[in-house]
């Protein structure tokens, strides 16, 4: 196979995207990914994720592949509502979670009727 | 030949021929290759289908299977042969209104893969772990199959 000459391939991780009354929370998809080859970055109105799983042990062959690209990638536009400053990233069994809270202004607030 | 005139919703409704083509597509797609149509004709059994990658050595097959979210004691796994099944289930991490989502992309539910290997293995030194949510199955070809390297004696000092 003479992939590595090609440009490089992205698989789409597959997400979930839950609203909360303060918070949005998205899930993804990354099985192969460890915590230290995931790189979530903030840019602009933007955040990414992307991951690389493992080459396979040296001296292994392959009898039959799926994973045919390695990495993932995925971009996804914040709203005005989403504190940049204030995102948390959890990684574990694959499963990316990604928790972006509001600002405080979007924050439903209950108001006092006089 | 007559002129008919064109009437939406009737005989000639070009949108009629756009689901023509449409249904068309989604028969090419299901009969073409892929774990779906396996699914189709009942030779995997479950709600989502796991990608699995195999591979060898001269002493062994490894086997690994996509199991994002699935702890370790959800899974199970049994070699018969030359065949090695996974099944397990994926269960929704926390429950949350259908409302409340803005994407619902990842499948729950059961799966269940069957994986012929491509050598006889010992299936009592079979092992597996699970990491980053990727099964790894490690099993020890049968020692018959594997290459052996034979002196040649005699020839010169």
């Amino acid at each position: 196979m003479n992939r590595n000459s090609e440009a490089q391939r992205y698989r789409l991780p597959l997400v979930n995207i839950q609203e909360q009354e303060d918070r949005v929370i998205l899930n993804a998809e990354l099985p192969g990914v460890s915590r230290d080859s995931l790189e979530v970055t903030v840019e602009g109105d933007e955040v990414t994720i992307a991951g690389t799983r493992p080459a396979p042990e040296k001296g292994l062959n392959y009898v039959y592949r799926e994973n045919v690209d390695r990495s993932y990638r995925r971009k996804f536009v914040l709203g005005n509502t989403i504190d940049r400053n204030r995102i948390e990233a959890t990684m574990r069994d694959g499963i990316l979670t990604l928790v972006l809270r509001k600002t405080q202004e979007e924050t439903p607030r209950a108001i006092e009727i006089k | 030949m007559a002129i008919i005139k064109w009437r939406p919703g009737g005989e000639l409704d070009p949108m009629d021929w756009i689901s023509d083509f449409r249904s068309g597509l989604d028969q090419l797609f299901e009969r073409s290759l892929g774990p779906w149509r396996m699914v189709k004709a009942g030779l995997l059994d479950g709600d989502w289908v796991p990608g699995v990658d195999v591979l060898e050595d001269e002493d062994k097959v490894v086997v690994k299977v996509d199991v994002p979210g699935i702890s370790k004691e959800e899974i199970s796994l049994s070699v018969q042969g030359e065949v090695l099944t996974v099944q397990g289930e994926k269960k929704q991490e926390e429950e949350y209104s259908e409302a409340d989502c803005h994407r619902v992309e990842r499948v729950y539910g059961r799966f269940q893969r069957t994986i012929s290997l491509p050598a006889p293995v010992d299936a009592d030194k079979v092992s597996a772990s699970c990491r980053d949510g990727v099964l790894e199955v490690t099993l020890p070809k049968k020692e018959e199959v594997k290459p052996r390297k034979i002196e040649i004696s005699g020839g010169e000092k």
